[in-house]
């Protein structure tokens, strides 16, 4: 007998010896706040992972948000800055007493040989009136060939991060992580995990936890099961179900915050489908976005009134909201020449109203809503087929015409002013980029867009955003039908964990251990 | 000695020949599937958010992908003779460090996974073949049938649940210290087991009902001294030949356990790259997978050529 009863007791003490070797390891004394995102490094440059270093408070920009949406800025390495009267040069005025990582004090001069760094290779400036930058005692001083009042704002991204001449090498590329924050980049693999210490001699609050670490986990589920267990102390971007589930847990607390980012539909105006307004809204009026939001999204709140979301600057609470009226849209069908035919769907000159929407899954929701739109464009008479595909696919049919329609959740929060997408999307044929509304065009809206960008005093600027707000919400060059939540699982270890929607404010700030 | 060296030469040749074919046609793959390569990168690089038309051709010029296909093949070509695998054009990270980086991380989870694949299945597939057909050899396939068919990510599910959400033995994810590896580890270590355990216990049991195996017991052996005089080394060539198939397959990479786990291995590696059009780090991926399998296979020969006297003879005659 190889193996008698005998044996068996001990190869089973074997296992358990192991799965306790385990467990011993996997305590760790002195643990870090632990933050788990969706998205790691694309390299250790500012430029393209900066928001890592933002998010965790190592690297920090001229100014920041007030964290309470709106757009509202305030200053964070900057202490104030102006604009000349022609509107074309702004001084920035940077604080004194701040130093680097590595002892360099923050002067008006290094931070001008940042920003110059920037300026020419951040993509967030290709196309933006910026012409120069030098730096003079606590001074920066920036020239820009047109009046350009949402700089401050465009400070505010996290590529803009100062850091100091030591960090770059002799080519330009970044050779270290060195910025100002209150925690100094300890170690990483440059791509998924980085670990941090608090620096001891930051010129504000100081961090109130020694270490914190930033893990990349790309599963969502894997991310709710890590702050469920406790091995994650802030878990970012969850599923409105999973966020719902762990509103269960007693170890959990979660917060959901409304961001500026919207699921619209993209429409060709070129097609016969779209080229008209009316054609639009009778789209728009099949939608039940209430619906969508109370079975798919968790949140009733999230059905789209308007293009831009309450927490946005851009949110007009004067428009009349996007109502959701079947007949209403069928009516409106006819009265732009589309009758019925015997299929029950809408035709005009023997073309079916039919036409592909496509979109895509790295945003999980999407697919999802895209199905319930099908279903309520069915009801009113109108085919739409799914495509689903890679989110590349929509700006590659845009460029070449062939694109029908698209549903996408675009970002209106890249900076906390959302001209540059606004005027990205909406505006002029030169400024256009390739995720906004094909073939529409309004000269009204683009003079509004550039008084806009030379309208430096706040109630003028408004008024303007109103405007624009107004001819969107008329006009549907893009039919918004939900607006993001941001759910976030925060362990009930800690405490002060705020959250910016505009993702721009460290998740570590003021972050302490619950005692 | 010099047929086996011989033997080695003509794996690592044709080894190598197949990771270019490979690698060449990745690169192909690539290139011809629709979409532009300049834009995937710029969306992978910059996000969806700042991706516009500009970008995309700045990022076309940045990174050559202008230039006609087959300069970029000769390009790549060049490189690959002065084994150069050039930089991602997502990160620009050099390739070599981040297939490196990837690797390390695959084989340590391939390690743990056949070595826990091992540790079951040994004694489960021994059990089974010393009294085939008996009561426990039929459950014991029932729930190998049932362990094979149950996918991976339901058992590290299942697994997080109960090890690390209820005991807190095991951390979620991650790869910080050696608890980290334990998850993922037993995750794709049951899966193998279950075949594993069928393979040793079929290949135990025809070993068993041999006449080499018998006249072992005729000739008064015990039946402790026949199983390890006679049984096993018999019985491990067949299984030795299945591990090494397993461990090829997990060195090529087990993306849902490594998304599940937030393991850094190169099956993510490899799926982020294609999604992104990476080509540089698809094609390197091509190249080291395709010596990976070469590495495996000769590491089998040389275990066969130990364990087997036959096969020395032949091959010493040959």
């Amino acid at each position: 007998m190889i193996l008698n009863n005998k044996n068996i007791p001990i190869l089973l003490l074997c296992i358990l010896l192991i799965l306790g070797a385990g467990q011993v390891l996997a305590s760790q004394p002195d643990r870090p706040l632990v933050v788990v995102s969706p998205w790691g490094a694309k390299g250790m440059d500012p430029l393209v992972s900066g928001f890592i270093f933002t998010r965790m408070g190592c690297l920090e920009t001229l100014v920041t948000t007030d964290g309470k949406g709106k757009g509202g800025l305030t200053p964070l390495l900057a202490s104030k800055w102006s604009v000349s009267e022609d509107k074309l040069t702004w001084t920035f005025t940077v604080k004194d007493g701040v130093f680097f990582h590595d002892g360099t004090p923050l002067t008006g001069e290094n931070t001008a040989l940042a920003l110059e760094r920037i300026f020419a290779n951040g993509k967030l400036f290709k196309g933006s009136p910026v012409e120069s930058v030098r730096g003079s005692g606590q001074k920066v001083i920036i020239k820009t060939s047109t009046p350009f009042s949402a700089l401050p704002a465009y400070l505010a991204h996290s590529s803009t991060a100062i850091m100091p001449p030591a960090a770059f090498a002799d080519d330009g590329t970044v050779k270290k992580i060195i910025g100002t924050g209150f925690y100094r980049l300890a170690d990483t693999d440059g791509k998924t995990v980085f670990n941090f210490t608090a620096f001891a001699d930051y010129w504000g609050e100081k961090a109130k936890i020694e270490k914190a670490r930033y893990l990349a986990v790309s599963d969502g589920e894997t991310r709710a099961l890590m702050a469920e267990s406790g091995d994650a102390d802030i878990a970012l971007t969850l599923s409105a179900t999973a966020a719902r589930r762990l509103r269960d847990q007693a170890n959990v607390q979660i917060n959901s915050t409304a961001i500026p980012r919207v699921r619209e539909i993209t429409l060709n105006a070129n097609l016969v489908f779209f080229d008209s307004a009316v054609e639009r809204l009778a789209l728009s009026m099949a939608i039940d976005r209430q619906g969508i939001a109370q079975a798919i999204l968790k949140n009733p709140e999230t059905a789209a009134t308007q293009l831009m979301p309450a927490v946005s600057m851009w949110h007009n609470p004067g428009l009349t909201p996007l109502a959701h009226n079947p007949e209403k849209a069928r009516q409106l069908l006819e009265k732009a020449g589309w009758t019925k035919n015997k299929n029950g769907i809408y035709a005009q000159d023997g073309q079916d109203f039919s036409f592909d929407l496509l979109t895509y899954s790295t945003r999980p929701m999407l697919p999802v809503v895209a199905e319930a739109l099908q279903s309520q464009f069915a009801e009113i008479g109108v085919r739409m087929n799914i495509v689903v595909g890679k989110s590349s696919q929509i700006p590659a049919r845009y460029k070449d015409g062939t694109l029908e329609a698209a549903l996408v959740g675009r970002n209106f929060g890249l900076v906390p002013d959302s001209i540059g997408t606004i005027k990205s999307d909406f505006g002029p044929a030169g400024a256009r980029g390739s995720w906004g509304s094909l073939g529409w065009k309004s000269g009204k809206l683009n003079g509004l867009i550039d008084q806009y960008l030379a309208t430096f005093e706040e109630k003028k600027a408004a008024v303007i955003r109103g405007k624009i707000a107004e001819i969107l919400q008329k006009e549907l060059p893009v039919i918004p039908v939900s607006w993001y939540d941001h759910h976030v699982a925060v362990s009930k270890k800690i405490s002060g964990v705020q959250l910016d929607p505009y993702e721009i404010k460290p998740y570590t700030k003021g972050v302490s251990w619950v005692r | 000695m010099g047929q086996v060296v011989r033997s080695i030469c003509t794996h690592l040749f044709q080894g190598i020949s197949v990771a270019l074919i490979v690698a060449t046609l990745g690169f192909l793959a690539v290139n011809l599937t629709r979409g532009d390569t300049a834009l995937d990168i710029a969306i992978a690089r910059y996000s969806e958010d700042l991706a516009d038309e500009r970008v995309v051709e700045l990022v076309r010029r940045e990174e050559g992908l202008d230039q006609p296909l087959f300069v970029q093949y000769c390009q790549w070509v060049g490189r690959i003779l002065t084994l150069d695998l050039g930089r991602s054009l997502v990160s620009r990270e050099p390739v070599t460090a981040l297939l490196i980086h990837h690797f390390h991380y695959t084989f340590l989870l391939a390690t743990a996974a056949i070595a826990v694949s091992l540790l079951i299945a040994l004694p489960w597939g021994v059990l089974c073949g010393i009294y085939p057909g008996g009561t426990f050899d039929h459950i014991s396939s029932m729930i190998c049938s049932a362990l094979v068919s149950v996918p991976q990510f339901v058992i590290g599910l299942l697994l997080i649940l109960a090890l690390a959400i209820r005991l807190h033995w095991f951390p979620v994810a991650g790869f910080f210290s050696p608890a980290h590896l334990v998850l993922p580890a037993i995750t794709l270590g049951i899966g193998l087991a279950a075949v594993s355990s069928r393979v040793i216990a079929t290949s135990l049991a025809e070993v068993r009902g041999s006449l080499f195996y018998r006249f072992g017991a005729m000739k008064g052996l015990s039946p402790f001294r026949v199983f390890t005089a006679h049984g096993i080394r018999n019985a491990s060539i067949p299984v030795v030949t299945y591990i090494s198939v397993q461990a090829a397959h997990l060195l090529d990479g087990v993306v849902v356990v490594e998304t599940l786990f937030a393991w850094p291995g190169l099956g993510k590696l490899l799926l982020d790259s294609v999604l992104a059009r990476d080509i540089p780090v698809i094609q390197g991926a091509c190249l080291l997978i395709g010596i990976l399998y070469v590495a495996v296979n000769i590491t089998v020969d040389l275990i066969c050529l130990v364990l087997d006297p036959r096969r020395r003879n032949r091959l010493a005659t040959s």
